[in-house]
């Protein structure tokens, strides 16, 4: 194990970068500002090796599932699912493109396979979800029976009802009023707090406290 | 072990039951006892080196004639061995020096020998006066033979020539066994030079110190020995050391009767008896040997530089025999009627007298002139004759009580010296007849070397062991004191109380190993031969009535979470597998029947103000404006997301604008394509001329920031679809005309279904807009995130709709029928069958576990579903 006065690398790079990425957007908004242009620099880059992150996960994904493919070959049956959609989808995608279909919408199989299999498991997905929150909404009182279950569940009904059945004084005000006033005032509450904790992410990992990129305390 | 004093009678010890007598039977034969019984610590030696150990190294001796029966030798060797290699002949042979088996003995023949010296002294002192002429008479007594002896030979003495060892021994001050031995060797050799040509080179006693053992040393150190060196390092009697008070008595009525004649090493002569006196003056080396045997602790004038070590005054040989007649003491007589078997024991050669000895003595006896007092130094002594008894005869034979306290007085190892020499044992005689040729170097070395220091203590201590506890106790001798580490060793027996030990008189003696002839130690065979398989013990608890129930109880409650739980068989269908169907059953049903009834009555809802500002915003668009159009959302929630994107877009697309499609999701842009694509039946809208999709925004927020600062060019250099014009930028598509950075767009419109999306593209694009609205479709859920951001201030987002009652109200605000008009009644039915049926299973749920609670469990458990 090393530790002590080991050199983390990532930190070095990354503290630099946040500080000037920082300070770039309160020093660095003239036009023709240096600091602005190193900022800008930094962004750019930082998009792009977004992008390659992307292409690293998808490697990355590959070869994980290729691994317990042959670990495991009768176990591995859905990564090798994966696996062939994954080369199915690739395939597909470069004749599109070598063939200049990637924005025909009736010819393209990239289009066909997202607008006919993708698209129609995830909704199916949300479909399901329906369902097992009616299950749930229904076991709910049984399992934990208790004042704060009865509110949740009743204003849960409520506001179901008032979106789709037009109920005097249910649809016109009693649902408003409770997505505009508990579910407003407990919303901006999690805004805040998502804030607050964003300055506090980004002051540990600019004084090197957090290593979200990796390292020893990442 | 006590080291108190025992009758003689005794085999064990009074007080600590220590052996005293050894167990094993006496040596038969002429090879003496070794194991005296009050000799313990011998007895301790001897079993410790056992007897192979004396077997051995009597047998490892490679001359026979030094293996002599001579106790009386090796008692002198208590004080004078070191100074008498002759005497260590058979010790050396026996590869010991310390106490031997017949120890005890000696010792008590030394004692009565001792009362027989005080005896002669006594009539020294006695006959003061009258010493010269009785001398004299005594020397005129003496026969030829040894007359002959007494020849002075002094012109030889100088020429001797001995070996270091031998010079050494020859230094000794009491050594006179070696002129004793030359003289009836007849060799003429200066024996009484002999000390003196010793004397010559160095100091006896530093000789002594480098030459003789430790052990020796301290038996020297406590005796008359060191006192006679101690004198002559001061070169006379005059030393400031002070001697013993009987030798004081001696010395002042020497003094009295006659000063000092020669010197301070001169011995006076009224210490000389009578007879030896005559024979000094006839025959000097027999008196001064003698003379050194005998006075050399009385007197501590052997040795004594260059001097010679004592000279004795010539008496007329005329008046020796009269006197002597008249004046020798009854035990001096009594040694003349001497048996003459004497003779045939010395030429048995059980002494082992050396053959140049023998053959002078035989020549002796054959001539009858061996005096009988001589004689009384032949074999005819009972060697085994107890010590006590010696004692007694010879106190009885002196019948003088006085010259037993004189002799009680005395140092007990000078006298062994002493009576080493003058002893009536047989085995003493010999050894002074030893010729210092035959010595062995290499057993005198073994003896010297393998005598321990810690028996030579004890040797001194133990000096008194043998006397009777009575006698002892009458001369008011104190106890022997052992020393602390002998004191360690003694048994426990001898250390408890005698009322102790007569209670444990049960106890055995041991018979075998070191502890031999102790009593009550622990027996190592006994204790051996009783290991045995331990008997087994049987527990046998009394267990109570209660005890047992308890007992029972808890192997009840044992066995009871022993067996196995009963599951009750599990149905066909679980209650709640058959709960989830039914109620996707009645939501597929209720959808169903719609779709089937194609029903449209159902009343949109009235849109919300954010829904009349994102109308309205989008209303004054001017036809061709570039509106950034973002699809952030996932495809699984497409069914709700199409519906408030479609509703949207077909305003835009009514009022003629450009649209830039781009995401932050992979598969965002297909998504937005098919969005337009499915609009595009009622709208004329084609790919790069009223719409141009840029694709995917790597990056997420870092993304969304980077096109904020960037021209769009820089960060969305692709589009999708264009593989002819590689650049979008640079093919002059008109909805890219207009724009170069984001705040060019008239409007930009989020269509997203996710938080992170939402915040990032309010947060980051929101600042840099520069008054270009901002308007956001998203999913029903995200409706309380978005809307602070609606009613918040600065308002950082213009308008909103969200999920599907939004997309209804919108297209209720624009008046035409899209697809929210569409699924709006199926919405709606879906909606009023799910709460229903949500209402009625939660009471349901809730009167059911209600009844659960109030009736026992029945074998199911806690998290078993109902």
């Amino acid at each position: 194990m090393k530790r002590g006065l080991a050199i983390n690398w990532s930190s070095l790079v990354a503290i630099p970068v946040g500080v000037i990425v920082l300070l770039g957007y309160f020093l660095g908004g003239e036009e023709g500002s240096n600091l602005g242009a190193l900022r800008d620099y930094l962004l750019q880059t930082a998009v792009i090796l977004a992008g390659v992150a992307l292409i690293v996960g998808v490697v990355n994904l590959l070869g994980v599932h290729w691994k317990k493919v042959r670990a495991r070959p009768g176990a591995g049956f859905y990564s090798g699912v994966l696996l062939a959609a994954l080369i199915a989808t690739f395939i597909l995608g470069t004749i599109d493109y070598s063939l200049g279909l990637l924005g025909d919408t009736e010819r393209s199989w990239s289009f066909f396979l997202f607008n006919f299999i993708q698209a129609p498991v995830e909704a199916s997905l949300m479909a399901i979800l329906a369902v097992a929150l009616a299950y749930a909404s229904i076991r709910m009182l049984r399992q934990r029976p208790n004042v704060f279950t009865v509110i949740f569940l009743v204003t849960f009904l409520v506001v179901l009802l008032g979106s789709g059945v037009e109920v005097p004084y249910l649809t016109d005000w009693i649902r408003p009023w409770i997505l505009q006033v508990p579910a407003l005032a407990g919303t901006r509450g999690l805004l805040l707090g998502i804030g607050l904790g964003a300055i506090g992410a980004g002051l540990r990992v600019l004084t090197g406290s957090d290593h979200p990129y990796g390292g020893q305390h990442g | 072990m006590c080291g108190r004093e025992n009758p003689a009678e005794r085999d064990v010890c009074q007080f600590c039951e220590a052996r005293l007598k050894p167990l094993t039977a006496p040596l038969s034969g002429d090879v003496p006892e070794r194991k005296d019984p009050d000799d313990w610590l011998g007895s301790l030696r001897g079993e410790d080196e056992g007897d192979d150990g004396w077997a051995d190294s009597e047998e490892d001796t490679p001359i026979d004639e030094f293996d002599l029966e001579d106790p009386l030798g090796r008692l002198g060797g208590l004080d004078v061995d070191a100074d008498q290699p002759e005497l260590h002949d058979d010790q050396e042979s026996q590869g010991q020096a310390a106490p031997e088996p017949d120890e005890d003995e000696q010792a008590t023949g030394l004692e009565s020998e001792q009362v027989d010296l005080a005896a002669w002294l006594a009539s020294l002192d006695q006959e003061d006066g009258e010493a010269p002429g009785e001398r004299a008479q005594v020397a005129s007594d003496l026969p030829d033979w040894l007359s002959q002896f007494a020849e002075p030979d002094t012109g030889d003495a100088g020429d001797v020539e001995t070996s270091p060892d031998e010079a050494l021994f020859e230094q000794e001050p009491s050594g006179v066994e070696e002129p004793l031995a030359n003289a009836l060797e007849g060799s003429g050799a200066g024996w009484e030079s002999g000390a003196a040509d010793s004397q010559e080179g160095e100091a006896p006693e530093d000789q002594l110190s480098e030459a003789l053992p430790d052990w020796l040393a301290e038996i020297e150190s406590p005796t008359s020995m060191a006192e006679a060196e101690g004198a002559h390092a001061e070169s006379d009697l005059e030393g400031e050391e002070p001697l013993p008070e009987w030798l004081m008595e001696i010395k002042e009525a020497g003094e009295e009767v006659e000063p000092a004649e020669e010197g301070a090493g001169a011995l006076p002569a009224e210490y000389v008896p009578d007879w030896l006196a005559e024979l000094e003056s006839g025959a000097q080396p027999v008196g001064e040997l003698l003379d050194e045997a005998v006075l050399p602790e009385m007197t501590g004038s052997e040795a004594e530089g260059d001097e010679p070590a004592i000279e004795i005054e010539q008496q007329p040989e005329a008046e020796a025999p009269d006197v002597l007649e008249g004046e020798i003491p009854d035990w001096l007589a009594e040694l003349e009627a001497v048996d003459i078997e004497a003779e045939a024991d010395l030429e048995s050669g059980e002494d082992q007298v050396s053959l140049a000895a023998a053959e002078d003595l035989d020549g002796v006896l054959a001539s009858g002139e061996l005096p009988e007092w001589l004689t009384d130094f032949g074999p005819e002594e009972d060697a085994g004759v107890e010590g006590d008894a010696l004692a007694e005869a010879g106190a009885g034979e002196s019948g003088d009580d006085w010259l037993a306290e004189i002799a009680s007085g005395m140092p007990l190892s000078t006298d062994a010296g002493a009576m080493g020499l003058e002893g009536e044992d047989e085995e003493a005689q010999p050894v002074l007849f030893t010729q210092d040729d035959e010595l062995d170097e290499e057993l005198r070395e073994m003896y010297l070397a393998e005598e321990p220091d810690w028996l030579a203590d004890v040797t001194d201590e133990d000096a008194g062991v043998g006397r009777d506890a009575n006698q002892v106790e009458a001369e008011g001798l104190e106890h022997a004191q052992l020393p602390g580490w002998l004191e360690a060793m003694r048994p426990v027996g001898a250390v408890v109380t005698p009322q102790a030990q007569v209670d444990d008189e049960e106890g055995e003696f041991e018979s075998t190993g070191p502890l031999a002839g102790l009593r009550d130690v622990l027996p190592a065979e006994a204790a051996v031969a009783a290991i045995r398989k331990p008997e087994a013990l049987t527990v046998k608890l009394d267990v109570t009535d209660s005890q047992k129930k308890h007992i029972k109880l808890l192997d009840e409650l044992l066995q009871a979470e022993e067996e196995p739980y009963t599951l009750g068989k599990a149905p066909a269908i679980a209650s709640q597998n058959v709960l989830r169907i039914l109620i996707g059953l009645i939501l597929i049903v209720a959808v169903l029947i719609t779709i089937r009834t194609g029903s449209q009555g159902t009343a949109l809802p009235l849109p919300a103000p954010e829904v009349r500002d994102a109308n309205r915003l989008i209303s004054s668009l001017a036809p061709q404006s570039p509106v950034l159009l973002v699809f952030d959302y996932e495809p699984g929630l497409a069914g709700e997301m199409d519906v408030v994107a479609s509703t949207v877009i077909d305003h835009l697309m009514l009022r003629g604008v450009d649209l830039t499609l781009v995401s932050t999701t992979p598969s965002g842009p297909l998504l937005g394509e098919r969005v337009l694509v499915q609009l595009g039946s009622r709208h004329v809208y084609a790919r790069g001329e009223q719409y141009v999709n840029l694709g995917f925004i790597p990056g997420g927020s870092a993304g969304v920031q980077s096109l904020t600062q960037f021209p769009l060019r820089f960060s969305l250099p692709y589009a999708l679809g264009e593989v002819e014009n590689y650049d979008p930028w640079m093919s002059n598509q008109r909805p890219l005309s207009q724009v170069s950075v984001l705040a060019d767009y008239a409007l930009l419109v989020v269509i997203t279904d996710r938080q992170e999306a939402a915040r990032s593209w309010i947060e980051q694009a929101g600042p840099v807009l520069a008054g270009t609205p901002m308007i956001l479709a998203t999913s029903a859920q995200l409706e309380p995130l978005v809307r602070p951001y609606y009613e918040g201030s600065p308002q950082l987002v213009d308008g909103f709709l969200s999920g599907l009652v939004g997309g209804a109200a919108y297209e209720r605000q624009l008046g035409i029928t899209g697809q929210a008009r569409l699924y709006w009644d199926t919405y709606s039915n879906v909606v009023l069958v799910s709460t229903v049926v949500i209402l009625l299973g939660a009471v349901l749920n809730l009167l059911a576990g209600a009844i659960s609670k109030g009736q026992p469990n029945k074998g199911k458990r806690s998290d078993e579903p109902a």
